[in-house]
């Protein structure tokens, strides 16, 4: 893999945890008991998505 | 709003900080600080927030509000205020031999190793049958209930320890061949509760 597919798939990881992290702060602020369902199911997620997928692009580079 | 989810919030935005550094620049992942800039910002960091996040919305779960949060239970949530001491989850709630903002929790969840987890499924598997199943009539326990959570506080104390009528069956309670509601058996009493007169004291 190239420097330059390597970025992409890092600005992609990054857009996943940044959308998992946001989902996640916002739950925490909703008083409601799909709350955490949606943290760990969107939130989480996300965030397990993002991460892995920097992990996998790492690994591969 | 708790420490703890003061410092999720803190985390969170640090974490976003960083990775939009990441995401303009990627360049910087080019040279070894920019590696662990990267690693810290894109698992580290966004893992330790799930972590805390996932311990902060368990400990939110355990709240009296949260469980009144389905309208299922707000009569059960109004019997906490029955005036009557005798009605048990009355007079722990409003004398305040629990936790009042931990009522619900103290009670019904398992004095287990893995009660905690146990009672959590059984949340999540309320709040399916809140949107997805049909809501029974009538709520009633999985199981009937153990003195093994009456004891878990009441073990040792004074006021259960010197009471003759205790005394007299201590080892059938201890086995649960007598169960604690045999004798202490008014409890929520939903149905009655338009009859009864409300305790609309301070619980904050």
């Amino acid at each position: 893999m190239n420097a330059e597919s390597l970025y992409k798939r890092l600005q992609l990881s990054g857009v996943l945890v940044v959308a998992g992290l946001i989902v996640e702060v916002v739950t925490l602020y909703w008083a409601h008991p799909l709350a955490f369902v949606a943290f760990i199911v969107l939130g989480g997620t996300l965030v397990a998505a993002g991460t892995l997928l920097y992990l996998y692009s790492i690994v591969s580079h | 709003m708790t420490l703890l989810d003061a410092g999720i919030v803190a985390l969170a935005l640090t974490t976003i900080a960083l990775i939009l550094l990441v995401v303009l620049r990627p360049g910087l992942t080019a040279e070894r600080g920019g590696k662990m800039l990267a690693f810290i910002a894109l698992f580290i960091s966004p893992v330790a927030a799930t972590w805390v996040g996932t311990t902060s919305h368990i400990e939110h779960s355990k709240t009296t509000s949260f469980c009144l949060s389905c309208h299922e239970m707000t009569p059960y949530g109004r019997s906490l205020r029955i005036a009557d001491g005798d009605y048990l989850p009355a007079g722990h709630f409003q004398n305040n031999r629990l936790r009042r903002e931990e009522a619900c929790y103290t009670c019904h969840t398992t004095y287990t190793m893995f009660g905690g987890v146990r009672a959590k499924m059984q949340g999540m598997q309320h709040v399916f049958v809140h949107y997805l199943g049909t809501i029974p009539e009538k709520i009633e326990l999985y199981n009937p209930y153990s003195n093994r959570e009456c004891l878990h506080c009441h073990e040792g104390a004074r006021s259960f320890e010197d009471l003759e009528d205790h005394a007299d069956i201590r080892e059938e309670i201890a086995s649960g061949d007598t169960s604690c509601i045999e004798c202490h058996d008014v409890v929520h009493d939903v149905e009655n509760l338009g009859e009864l007169e409300m305790w609309e004291g301070r619980t904050e």
